[in-house]
């Protein structure tokens, strides 16, 4: 999982979008938690966007606005819903919510979301200053606890990110919240294939209530965070 | 009255087809160039950037606007999208003193915001003042995507060796332009 004296001299790596999968999952992980290495990776990946604004700027082939427009329109995408319409007038970190749920929903099609997913985690730690968010190992039955996090985020709304990044059966995970008071809630499905999987979901209660949170696969399989 | 790019990024979250062909006006030059810089043949960056600003357009809802600006979430995703040709090309077009000659390059003066380039000005002048080594390990990281572990493969280095290069000069970047931010 890392401190900062292992995932520190990792920061810079991890804000040029330059990290292993692996190394990048554990950096994350810490950074969720820690205040100090957040506002650090917060400073780097400003500098990091900068490099990425230098490249001259080219004029593209005549033509090309209206290809793109017509691949953009006529991609899939979620239907509206009327949580990501609230999402929308609800604020920043609402809005980080839907759009991780519509990256659930390509993240298995194209090999580089999961790269920007991993921009977005990045973005919302950064806004949330690592102060109202808990970040929680997801271990399997026999005991790995890199099977993925767990991130949850106390605002308005509260919500859950489950991130698998490595699972050892494929399928839909049933997803459920327990409660301190013993209380649990469905949390749907979360879709895991080739191993990662990504969803999803608004809380009701605070963060600090959350006890648990448990997947369980079609066959038996569990994953468990606490 | 011209919208402002989280008005537009507000509209494609939407689905307006108006505000996507307003934004993808707006941007077009930015993303197609920084696609051509790093895949290098003029093809190959068209397409890299249809698919940046259909992944745009799918992943409007997910843009914060309290962390950074439209541009650089549109860069990072038409990077990522220009990466993923790469690592399937296993191809670097440019070697990396050249790169870092393209990137520090003074561009023709354009359109942009004064301050806008006043900043990127300041960032060029910080790389080149950078030993090359290490102004050539975070360009690598940074166009390429390229991990300290195959940049050191790539050139025959120890991997602390290379790490520390990436370390040290995204470091004294940060360092040189916060010198008037703080
Ligand atoms: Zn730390």
């Amino acid at each position: 999982m890392g401190d900062c004296t292992t995932v520190r001299p990792v920061l810079p790596e991890l804000a040029l979008g330059a990290l292993g999968g692996d190394e990048r999952a554990d950096a994350l992980r810490h950074v969720a938690s820690c205040g100090a290495c957040a506002r650090e990776l917060e400073r780097l990946a400003d500098v990091a966007d900068g490099l990425l604004a230098l490249a001259a700027p080219a004029e593209p082939p005549a033509g090309f606005e209206s290809v793109v427009l017509a691949r953009m329109t006529g991609a899939p995408r979620r239907p509206p819903r009327r949580r990501r319409v609230l999402a929308l007038a609800a604020g920043a970190v609402a809005v980080a919510l839907a759009g991780a749920t519509a990256g659930a929903a390509v993240v298995h099609r194209a090999g580089g979301d999961d790269r920007l997913l991993a921009d977005q985690y990045r973005r919302v730690l950064a806004t949330a200053d690592g102060q109202h968010l808990r970040a929680l190992a997801l271990t399997t039955a026999a005991g790995d606890p890199s099977a993925g996090t767990v991130f949850l985020y106390q605002g308005r709304p509260s919500w859950m990110l489950v991130a698998i990044a490595d699972a050892p059966v494929d399928g839909a995970y049933r997803t459920v919240v327990t409660y301190a008071g013993g209380a649990s809630r469905d949390a749907g499905f979360c879709q895991v294939t080739d191993g990662t999987g990504t969803t999803a979901y608004p809380l009701r209660a605070p963060v600090a209530e959350v006890a648990a949170v448990t997947l369980t696969a079609p066959d038996g399989t569990t994953l468990h965070a606490s | 009255m011209v919208a402002t790019d989280e008005a537009l990024l507000a509209g494609m979250a939407a689905g307006d087809p108006l505000a996507a062909a307003a934004f993808v006006r707006r941007y077009q030059a930015r993303v197609f160039g920084l696609a051509l810089t790093i895949v290098g043949v003029r093809a190959t960056a068209e397409d890299v950037a249809q698919e940046a600003f259909t992944r745009a357009w799918r992943y409007a809802p997910g843009y914060d606007p309290r962390r950074g600006a439209v541009s650089a979430w549109l860069l990072t995703i038409a990077r990522n999208a220009a990466v993923d040709v790469l690592r399937t090309t296993r191809d670097q077009p440019y070697d990396p003193a050249t790169l870092v000659d393209l990137v520090t390059a003074r561009p023709p003066a354009g359109e942009a915001p004064a301050d806008a380039v006043a900043d990127r000005e300041r960032l060029r002048t910080a790389l080149r003042s950078l030993p090359a080594e290490q102004a050539q390990a975070v360009l690598l990281a940074a166009y390429y995507g390229l991990t300290a572990r195959e940049i050191a493969e790539r050139d025959g280095l120890p991997l602390g060796t290379v790490k520390t290069r990436i370390r040290l000069g995204l470091g004294r970047l940060r360092d040189l332009m916060e010198v008037r931010d703080g």
